[in-house]
Formats: C-alpha cells, sequence, structure tokens
C-alpha cells in the first residue's frame, strides 16, 4: 500500500511538473499534408518565420521559439497536439488550425489553459456558440466570404443563383449564408446539388445548373473539387459565370488559368495589388518561390501584431497579451489598419476580383484583377443576430 | 491443425496453475503491464498513454472476435465511432455522469453488433468482411449527415465529469488512474472470457465450425455473441476515449480506424491476450512519433504491414508464445 501511495504521488508530480518557461514559444498547428496543405501549409510557417524575423527573432529579451505540427485534419490528432504543447511545451499562442473540426476541438482546450488561440478555420461558430475571450480569427469567416461576392453579383444583375455545395457542414453553412445574403439583396437561389465528397463527375449538377435558368453559379465547396468543376463546365463551353468563394492563387495555378478565366470572387490579400504588397511578396518569394496567398499574407499579419502586443504587455501571459492585442489596431500589409471585435472577429475588408484571360497573364502568379472592394462592416455578423456571449461584457 | 496458415493458439495445460484466472506466463505479462501502467506516467505523456490504452481495449476486443473466434470484421469503425458519439452526447446533453454515459456508449455498441452479426454471420470468410465493411460504411454516412454528430466539425466539448460522483475527472492524475484501472480491468475481463467454457466453445468453432456443430452447439448463437462482446467492448473502448479528450469525430468511425486495429492486432499477434498491448503501443507510437512527416506515416505503416504478412505472420506476442511454448 506504501508504494503504492509513493507510486500515485511520483505519477502526480509527473503529471503536474510545470513546463519550462523561458523562451516565447509560438505553435503553428497546420494542415501539412491534407487538402489546404498547398495554400496554407508550409508556406504559412515561412511567412510566419519571416515575421518573427522582421521583429528581430527575440521579444522582452527573450528567444522567439516557434514549434509546428502536421494535424493530419483529424479534430483529436490536433487536439492531442494542443494538450501536449500546453502540457510538455509550455506553448504560449497557438496558430492557424485551418480545419473547422480542428479548430472547434482545439478551441476549449485552449480557453480553458488561458492560452490565445490565433486561428485560420473559417467557420462562424468560432466566433458565435464557441466563442471565447482569448481567441481571435485570422481568417474571414463563412459569413463574410459568403456574402463579399455575392451582394455585388446580385446588384450587378446576376440574381438567379445555382448552388453546387459540398455536402457536409463547411459547403451547407457557406450555401446557407450565401443564400440568406443573395435574398437579402433582392436575388433568388433557383436551385441547389448537393456533392458528396468522393464525386470527382459533375458535368450531371452543371447541365442541371444550365437547364435551371440560373445566371450564376455558387460553389460552396473548395479545393480539388472547385478545380475539377471549373475544368468541366469549361470543357462543356458553359457561358454561366461561376463564383467560388475560396479560391486562391494555388488552386488557379494547379487548376490552369484557361480553365478559370473570367471568374469573380472575393479574397482577403492579392499580392498584386500595391506596392506594400509588392515589396511583402518579393520578401516571401526569396523565401518560398511563389507569392504568398492570401492564408501566408494573414498569418504574418497575426504574428506581428502578436508580437507586438507581448512587447507592449510586457509579458506573455494570455489575458494581458490579448487586452494589448485587441487594445491596438493591426497593421495590414497592403496598408490600413483592422480591428478586432468583441466576439474574436477580425473587421477586415475583402477584394473584389475577376480572373484574367489567358494572354493577359504577363508575370507569373498574376492571376487577378482587382476590380473592387467589399467594404469590412457588411462582411460582418451583425451583433443582434450573433450568439457569442461576450458581445455587451464590456 | 493440418492448416499451417491458421493460427496456431497455445492454450495451455489445464492443469498448470493459475493465477487470478491467468496462466503463470501470461500473469508475468500482465504484472510487467501493471508496473508499465504504473511507471510509465513518469516518462511518457499521460495523455498519449490514455490513447494507448483505449486501443489495447479496442484491440482486445478485436482479438476476441479475430483470434478467438476467427472471424475477421472490417466494420469496427462503426462500434468505435458511434460509441464514442452516444457517450459523448450522453453525458453533454443527457447531463449522465460518467458511468452511465461509457455505459450508454458501449450498450449501443453492443446493440449494433448485435444487429451487425445477425446479419453479417450468415456469411463466412470474405463474404463476411464484405458485410461488415458495407454496413460500417453506411453508418459513416449517417455520421456525416446526422445532425447530433456535427458532421465533419465532430462533436465538441464532452464532459468529463466525475467518477462515481466524488472523484472529479478534469484532474488529469484521477483521469489517468480510473483509465489505467480500467484497461488493466479490460485485459483481466478478456482473459476470463477466453478461458471460460464459453471460449473454449468459441475456438472450437474457429477450428472446425462443423465440428462444434455436430457436437451440438448452435454455432450461429455462439458467433453472434462474441461479435455483440466485441462490439460491446469497442464502444466501451471509444467512450472513454471521448471522455479523455472531450471530442468524438469523424476518424474514429473512418474505414481507416477499422484497418488500424486490423494493423495492431497482427502486428501484436492474433490470438494473443497481450499482442493487443504490445500492438497497440508500437503502433500508435509510430503515428505518434511520425505524425510530423505527414504522408511518410502511411507509407511506413504499409510496409510494416506487409513485413507482417509476409515473413512474421504470427506477430510480436504470437512468436514470442511460439519460442516459449506458453500462451501470452
Amino acid at each position: 500500500m506504501m508504494t503504492r501511495k509513493l507510486l500515485c504521488s511520483v505519477a502526480v508530480g509527473a503529471l503536474a511538473a510545470g513546463p519550462a518557461m523561458a523562451d516565447v514559444t509560438l505553435g503553428y498547428l497546420a494542415d501539412l499534408s491534407g487538402s489546404t496543405s498547398v495554400l496554407s501549409g508550409e508556406s504559412s510557417r515561412v511567412a510566419i518565420e519571416m515575421a518573427i524575423e522582421d521583429f528581430g527573432g527575440e521579444v522582452l529579451g527573450e528567444p522567439i521559439e516557434l514549434l509546428s505540427a502536421d494535424h493530419l485534419t483529424q479534430a483529436d490528432t490536433g487536439a492531442s497536439i494542443v494538450r501536449e504543447w500546453i502540457d510538455v511545451e509550455g506553448v504560449d499562442v497557438v496558430l492557424s488550425a485551418d480545419n473547422s473540426a480542428v479548430g472547434l476541438a482545439a478551441s476549449p482546450i485552449l480557453a480553458e489553459a488561458g492560452i490565445p488561440f490565433l486561428h485560420g478555420a473559417s467557420t462562424s461558430a468560432l466566433s458565435n456558440d464557441q466563442c471565447e475571450p482569448l481567441q481571435i480569427q485570422a481568417l474571414m469567416d463563412t459569413y463574410g466570404l459568403s456574402r463579399a461576392i455575392t451582394v455585388p453579383l446580385v446588384e450587378s444583375g446576376n440574381d438567379q443563383w445555382f448552388f453546387i455545395t459540398v455536402d457536409y457542414a463547411f459547403g451547407q453553412a457557406l450555401e446557407a449564408a450565401g443564400a440568406a445574403a443573395i435574398e437579402e439583396a433582392g436575388g433568388a437561389v433557383v436551385g441547389t446539388v448537393r456533392h458528396s465528397p468522393q464525386d470527382i463527375d459533375f458535368s450531371a449538377y452543371l447541365l442541371e445548373a444550365q437547364a435551371s435558368g440560373a445566371n450564376a453559379i455558387g460553389l460552396a465547396t473548395f479545393g480539388s473539387w472547385q478545380v475539377a468543376i471549373a475544368k468541366q463546365a469549361d470543357e462543356f463551353g458553359m457561358e454561366l459565370p461561376l463564383v467560388p468563394y475560396f479560391l486562391g492563387i494555388t488552386d488557379v495555378e494547379s487548376a490552369g488559368i484557361e480553365n478559370l478565366q473570367g471568374i469573380r470572387g472575393a479574397v482577403q490579400f492579392y499580392w498584386n495589388e500595391n506596392d506594400a504588397t509588392r515589396e511583402f511578396s518579393a520578401r516571401f518569394a526569396e523565401r518560398y518561390g511563389r507569392p504568398p496567398t492570401f492564408t501566408n499574407a494573414m498569418m504574418y499579419e497575426t504574428v506581428r501584431h502578436y508580437l507586438e502586443s507581448v512587447e507592449a504587455a510586457g509579458t506573455t501571459e494570455g489575458v494581458a497579451v490579448n487586452e494589448a492585442f485587441r487594445a491596438t489596431p493591426i497593421d495590414m500589409i497592403r496598408g490600413g489598419t483592422t480591428t478586432v471585435r468583441e466576439d474574436g472577429r477580425q473587421i477586415r475588408p475583402m477584394l473584389i476580383y475577376q480572373t484574367r484571360a489567358p494572354e493577359e497573364v504577363t508575370t507569373d502568379w498574376d492571376f487577378f484583377e482587382i476590380i473592387g472592394e467589399a467594404d469590412a462592416d457588411s462582411l460582418l455578423l451583425p451583433q443582434d443576430q450573433s450568439t457569442c456571449r461576450l458581445f455587451g461584457e464590456g | 491443425m493440418s492448416d499451417t496458415n491458421a493460427p496456431r493458439i497455445a492454450v495451455g495445460s489445464p492443469k498448470a496453475r493459475h493465477i487470478l484466472g491467468f496462466e503463470p506466463a501470461r500473469f508475468v505479462a500482465f504484472v510487467l503491464f501493471v508496473a508499465v501502467v504504473a511507471l510509465a506516467p513518469m516518462v511518457v505523456y499521460p495523455y498519449f498513454l490514455m490513447r494507448v490504452y483505449c486501443f489495447i481495449i479496442f484491440a482486445l476486443a478485436y482479438n476476441l472476435l479475430l483470434g478467438f473466434t476467427g472471424l475477421m470484421s472490417f466494420g469496427h469503425a462503426a462500434f468505435f465511432g458511434m460509441g464514442g458519439y452516444l457517450c459523448g452526447w450522453a453525458a453533454r446533453e443527457w447531463g449522465l455522469p460518467f458511468e452511465l454515459a461509457v455505459l450508454t456508449g458501449t450498450v449501443t455498441a453492443g446493440l449494433m453488433g448485435l444487429v451487425f452479426g445477425w446479419i453479417a454471420i450468415r456469411r463466412t470468410g470474405l463474404y463476411f468482411a464484405m458485410i461488415t465493411l458495407a454496413l460500417a460504411q453506411m453508418v459513416y454516412f449517417v455520421a456525416l449527415q446526422a445532425d447530433f454528430t456535427g458532421g465533419e466539425n465532430g462533436m465538441q466539448r464532452i464532459p468529463r465529469g466525475t467518477l462515481l460522483g466524488f472523484f472529479d475527472l478534469s484532474d488529469p492524475t484521477i483521469l489517468y488512474w480510473t483509465i489505467g484501472v480500467l484497461t488493466l480491468f479490460s485485459v483481466y475481463a478478456v482473459n476470463r472470457i477466453v478461458h471460460s467454457p464459453f471460449g473454449q466453445v468459441l475456438r472450437a468453432i474457429r477450428e472446425n465450425p462443423v465440428r462444434a456443430k455436430s457436437l451440438g452447439y448452435n454455432v450461429d448463437r455462439y458467433k453472434l455473441l462474441s461479435f455483440t462482446i466485441s462490439a460491446a467492448l469497442t464502444g466501451f473502448a471509444a467512450s472513454l476515449k471521448a471522455v479523455i479528450f472531450g471530442i468524438s469525430t469523424l476518424s474514429d468511425i473512418d474505414v481507416m480506424t477499422s484497418t488500424e486495429v486490423v494493423l495492431i492486432t497482427l502486428v501484436g499477434g492474433i490470438g494473443t491476450i497481450f499482442g493487443s498491448v504490445v500492438g497497440a503501443f508500437l503502433i500508435l507510437s509510430m503515428e505518434h512519433f511520425l505524425a510530423p512527416y505527414g504522408p511518410w506515416l502511411l507509407l511506413v505503416e504499409g510496409v510494416v504491414f506487409m513485413l507482417f504478412v509476409l515473413v512474421f505472420r504470427r506477430g510480436i506476442v504470437g512468436g514470442l508464445q511460439d519460442w516459449l511454448k506458453r500462451p501470452l
């Protein structure tokens, strides 16, 4: 019995032993091998390293350490990594988790531990039911994504919509928010098909869309499905405009611009927008061999602002850093600033683009022509519709 | 036993002295495992160990079916996934305490096993495996679409609650010992099942179903019971996992989980008790330490699988058992 007790107490010691707190430790939890690894993955790590280097490599006199791990797009893997980072590595902030399931799983663990979570998941749930005081959304949520391009298109006459939606929560949420925006702006949804994650042939859906009398096809899907739909629409010679919600320059590169010309969409950052973005992109391309995607740029901005906040707060303690993070506006690479709302949403505009024709692409990766801007406030879920409990707490 | 491919299982002499129902060699292995459970958290990250323990229970359940009854199921992920979801739902939405939530997950998986088994045991061999796989895929799509599972976002914020209304499981130390003791108990229980008269009949069915039937045993009834017990124990493992990690997601119900448990069982040793323990430690360590290398993990797992199938079919503990001529 005595030995049993001894063993218990030793084990308690092992479990409770606090991690070493010397460095400032950033944990980048990413998809390094799955569907978003090209858009974000390794390249966003390069962006974070750049932000750390630009900051001087240390903050408050402590070296900055960057951990990174692959969540394999599995929520339980991601949650285990986060837990281990907290218990063993003494992580000070967790970045990205660019997958809704992983983000939702990591959120309560980090909230309980009092560690800031600057996430790159796009689900609106993380700024509604599952909003947390120390949680900040670095990317646009599904609400903003769905409205940015929808409303201007409806207003310019594309008011009959057909949705091709990936049949799970992300697609359904995007479609629902998009449909609400369309109806609000005076348009109508004339048809919807849900495609299964296993689908590779979309021709039947495209023909159905053509027959429905729609004048815009909303693609509430992403990645390889989106590329396949674009290619097949091009093979049919379809004139109907496709409207992607989640298209990065890397998707265009892999699909080929000839399959995606004349498409209109919205994006948070475009590398060839102005001198400031071009300067940043040239530096990024030196390290990674291509211009930054919007996720790369968001990670850079977020990490830079985080490090500034640590310096301003004079500590890495979560609550104080979070206060400093929200107290000062975040500098955008493109110029100007954004701020963070109580629910953790960044108040940020989106750029409206049109993809160029192949012969117009004179520089590598210069696929988009910026034709407008969606106002930041129009992309924010109105406070009275939000279910986030943090509103009104002060 | 003329078929050299069939697993040779050392049963041990009935005259051998049993300690806690274990044969002497197995008892030594059990003591070693108790020591590992007691000492490992000092050097290894406890949450990783708890994950391994869940998969040990899962592999024990699977081995009961494959190793001791001779039925190859490719659908155990369905029990694992649904067990976890139901346990999570019971704890979060119905506010049931730890014991009842785990019981809910276990019973759900057991009932599913009863239905799956009832359909599948009408066929044997490859057809049996295919039916279980097909049923599991159906369950997967239900989980993907149903509201209560949260689709691909998964089910989060499953509360841990308290053990017997007294021990707070949100304390990692208490949680660890609870899971550790339940795992040891599972090893003990499966060993008892295997060595009960019921277990003897299962082995007879595995060796020669026709002869077992001619001796008057209702073979289908026994197979169904074995399948149901295996499914229930799988649900138990999944319920513990849901409580430990606070989430239950599609990756638990994915076909990859079914293949993972096959791999664990094969590497450890089909038809052994401690093969499940060794296999789970080995495969999960591999996954843990190769995780930063992404797709390489799958490649390494594939190579390990082929290696064991081609040259080391008895598995690690199975090979050890042959060498020692003692059941492990």
